[in-house]
């Protein structure tokens, strides 16, 4: 057991005690800007939710039921740019921010303001986006993807938009240096790169991802711009510039976008498998090396969204062939969950079958795209539901799963209390039951030539567009059922454990239940056992530390 | 905490801070060329 100084809740140890304000907006503290990402990305799902709703409200039947043409496709453009910079993306932050000093045995982030920063600026730059729904004209409707001319034919949101996408951007680029920064320079002796818990692993690789195409989305956003207020043309065919430039400077940035969304869910995964196998992870360094070869193959597989969009034969099959291969490395991480399952000694609480759950249902999402990555079959997906399937089965119920699944898992951690495995359970199985009612419905309309954002369709496809939407209202449910969980588990759960389940391991449980305020203020002591990985010698699931030796161990510490 | 870590920390902002605005400029460079 490490070592460990703090072990009582001494945020008020600054020679006074601090205010709320002083607390929660001048924070420097990795635990409570951590708290801050959440809390923000959770409001920032329920606002994406509703706007999903207001889409399968008008889609449920054919014809034009609730909102004009201009208003749903508004809906679908702030859908996604909400869900993607103001819920997954933050909610990483956050979970990355809470755990990877606690992971390495860090007394905090290695930049602590600038991390207050990074948070701060993400409330303005969504009020900034949202304030454009009540613009004249609305919001941007062109598609988060943002291609000119049609994004350029805005009134003012253009303006507003790209300053908040400049702003999410700054404040990516800086949660991003200060990972880095922190992981190589600030871990406790003896937390040599190759024993960090993979969590921190699909962080580091994450955050070199975010300083490589966050620059990009603001080059192609600060040229939008300027074609549109500046008299510029670089994406303008009448000024000699090329709308197809913007699109592939767009899905530069734009695919090792959506690695960037995926490789801490793969982190996740991997904490929270072994813990609930009793066993470690099969295939460590394995499972390093794949998330580092998934990363380099994410910029050079760009333009496999834009099939269709007049390229060279060449291009088309290099850009395919380039695509298949990261099933290698995906499917090497597949099989090494299912092999860490293998001859497990297997519990299923609530976090384990969110991560199980990610595992099916990812995996779901990742044939979907090898479909999508053959040119000729692509012809006849491309701008089709099966797209909206693909991409949503691959963020809901792969990175959105991961991120419920670590609060479960971390939860205890965090607050110092379990929450209802019954309720936790209960709200599993009721949204694996409606998010495949809402979204594997979506595979038969693409097919079936469903084109994606219209508010009205041919009714051939009116019946599974009722499946899906009666999928949506359900889902949309199950954030306030998880809200109501936690919330009744802060005001009344049982006491967790410092080492909260039996399984996990790792430096994060060897201190107190609720984490202390500051916690490796002097760097641990580490001790047999006392990390996840590199350190198989003295790995021994099979006499796993029971909850009373952890309870011991923490009245130890705490006398 | 100590100087050394401190010096490692500075290092690495710069170097990643660097990076990023030159690909911010290299990108627009790349507009300007092409279009």
């Amino acid at each position: 057991m490490a070592t460990h100084s703090a072990v009582a809740d001494h945020h008020d140890d600054h020679g006074h005690k601090q205010t709320f304000v002083e607390r929660w907006f001048f924070s420097t503290n990795h635990k409570d800007i951590g708290t801050l990402y959440l809390i923000f990305s959770f409001v920032m799902f329920i606002v994406g939710a509703a706007m999903s709703v207001v889409i399968r409200a008008e889609l449920a039947e054919p014809g034009l039921q609730f909102v004009k043409p201009e208003f749903f496709n508004q809906m679908t453009t702030v859908h996604a740019l909400v869900m993607i910079f103001g819920g997954v993306m933050p909610a990483f932050v956050g979970l990355a921010n809470w755990m990877i000093p606690l992971q390495i045995g860090a007394p905090d982030m290695a930049l602590p303001r600038m991390n207050n920063w990074s948070f701060w600026i993400l409330p303005f730059a969504f009020t900034m986006l949202l304030l454009t729904l009540f613009l004249p004209g609305g919001a941007p409707a062109g598609g988060w993807t943002l291609y000119p001319p049609l994004s350029l034919q805005g009134g003012a949101n253009v303006a507003f938009a790209i300053f908040a996408i400049h702003m999410m951007g700054i404040s990516s680029i800086m949660g991003a240096i200060n990972v880095i920064a922190t992981i190589l320079n600030m871990r406790a002796p003896g937390v040599d790169l190759l024993k960090m818990p993979i969590f921190a692993w699909s962080w580091l690789i994450t955050a070199f991802l975010l300083i490589a195409v966050m620059p990009v989305l603001a080059g192609a956003v600060t040229m939008l711009l300027t074609d549109k207020f500046f008299g510029t043309s670089f994406f303008n065919a009448a000024g000699g510039g090329d709308p197809v430039m913007f699109q592939h400077i767009f899905w530069f940035f734009g695919h090792p976008e959506v690695y960037i969304m995926i490789l801490p869910a793969f982190g996740v995964v991997s904490e929270i498998l072994p813990t609930f196998s009793r066993k470690p992870l099969f295939g460590y360094q394995a499972m390093v090396y794949a998330i580092a070869s998934i990363a380099f193959l994410s910029f050079i597989v760009w333009a496999h969204h834009m099939f269709t969009v007049g390229m060279p034969l060449g291009g088309e099959l290099y850009f395919m062939f380039a695509t298949m291969l990261i099933a290698v490395p995906t499917g090497v991480k597949v099989f090494n969950w299912v092999s860490t399952m293998w001859k497990g000694s297997l519990s299923f609480e609530t976090p384990m079958l969110w991560a199980i759950g990610f595992v099916i249902l990812f995996t779901i999402g990742g044939f979907s795209g090898l479909m999508l990555a053959i040119v000729p079959a692509d012809f006849q997906y491309h701008d089709t539901y099966f797209v909206v399937a693909h991409f949503h089965y691959v963020l809901v119920t792969g990175a959105l799963f991961s991120i419920i699944a670590a609060t479960y898992y971390w939860w205890p951690k965090w607050t110092g209390r379990m929450y209802s495995e019954f309720w936790g359970k209960f709200h599993f199985w009721w949204t694996i039951v409606f998010v495949n009612l809402l979204f594997f419905p979506q595979h038969f309309l693409g097919l079936a030539g469903m084109p994606r954002r219209i508010p009205d369709y041919n009714v051939v496809f009116a019946d599974w567009n009722l499946v899906s939407s009666i999928g949506a209202f359900g889902m949309f449910l199950t954030p306030f059922m998880m809200f109501a969980i936690l919330y009744v588990s802060l005001k009344s759960g049982a006491k967790a454990e410092a080492r909260s389940w039996e399984g996990a391991r790792g430096l994060e449980w060897t201190v107190p239940s609720p984490a202390p305020h500051h916690t490796f203020t002097v760097p641990p002591v580490i001790k047999e056992g006392d990390l996840a990985h590199g350190d198989f010698e003295h790995l021994d699931y099979d006499t796993a530390t029971t909850g009373a030796d952890t309870a011991a161990h923490q009245n130890a510490r705490q006398s | 905490r100590s100087e050394n870590a401190r010096r490692g920390v500075r290092r690495t902002v710069l170097v990643l801070a660097a990076i990023a605005v030159a690909i911010y400029v290299a990108f627009i460079l790349s507009g300007v060329t092409a279009s």
